[in-house]
């Protein structure tokens, strides 16, 4: 079985520690990316439904807030778990986004071996230990 | 509230608060799991407690995922505080369709609840380092 995983971020550098970290620490997973909301939601509404969401929030065009909002209005995807990956520390920004149902709220590390600590952690729970939606291609 | 990590926990069996309990005495974590009976009374007294308590987590425990379950999560999840607090769900059920309406009222987590009760000690205690490690808990950053 595998857990398709969507990654929307527009840092060229972070999508490709988060695509190493991966292939390193994960197994059975697809990882797609994606640079901006809009991007991220034309994906969606191409049928292509991934089972989690890692979601940065400094975007381009559609800024992270607005599409977690954006999905969570939408019962096509509302289930679909989203975790907030982000350099915003802002209490602002984490209220948002708990109030927008994000999954969870984590800062990016900037070391980087914590970062690929945390990538490790994410694959070890969330595509391990953690029940997903769609697991027969349905969200 | 002296524990590293506190949860409400509702509906647990009996077998099920004693082998966490002693779980996390084993390892020397440091999690508080105060415990509601049931669903039902989860209700009125997570709203009473939230004027004065606020958990890391709140942990709700099912066989199956039925409409009091489901009533309690969409309950929770448009209550201010409340609704910023994460929900994990326990559940015996693999059924696709439950852990879809689990998510879409806003769960957080689903772990389904292993044969082996050490297993699900031990996804429990994943999930809790990984929340304290990593995520910014609203119970710590917000409230």
């Amino acid at each position: 079985m595998v857990t398709k995983v969507l990654l929307i971020e527009d840092n060229e550098a972070d999508i490709f520690l988060t695509q190493e970290a991966f292939e390193e620490f994960a197994v059975d997973y697809e990882l797609s990316v994606v640079k901006d909301g809009y991007e991220a939601v034309d994906l969606l509404n191409s049928n292509y439904i991934p089972q989690l969401i890692l979601l940065d929030l400094n975007l381009p065009f559609m800024d992270g807030a607005t599409f977690l909002k954006t999905i969570r209005e939408n019962r096509s995807y509302s289930s679909i778990p989203v975790i907030v990956l982000t350099t915003s520390s802002s209490t602002n920004d984490i209220e948002k986004c708990y109030n927008y149902f994000a999954n969870s709220y984590i800062v990016k590390p900037l070391n980087l071996d914590n970062f690929y600590q945390l990538i490790e952690g994410i694959s070890d729970l969330w595509l391990n230990k953690i029940k997903l939606p769609g697991e027969n291609n349905e969200c | 509230m002296n524990a590293d990590f506190n949860v409400i926990s509702v509906n647990l069996s009996k077998e099920e608060l004693d082998s966490f309990n002693s779980y996390f005495n084993k390892i020397k974590q440091s999690v508080e799991l105060r415990h509601i009976q049931n669903c039902i009374d989860a209700r009125k007294q997570l709203f009473k407690l939230a004027s004065t308590y606020l958990p890391d987590l709140i942990l709700i425990s099912v066989s199956q995922i039925n409409k009091a379950c489901l009533g309690l999560i969409q309950l929770l999840k448009s209550h201010t505080p409340l609704k910023l607090i994460p929900i994990l769900i326990l559940s015996d059920s693999q059924n696709t369709q439950d852990i879809k309406l689990v998510y879409e009222a806003n769960s957080n987590f689903y772990i389904h609840k292993s044969i082996s009760m050490d297993e699900t000690c031990q996804t429990l205690n994943s999930l809790i380092y990984f929340l304290k490690t990593y995520v910014k808990l609203p119970s710590r950053v917000l409230l």
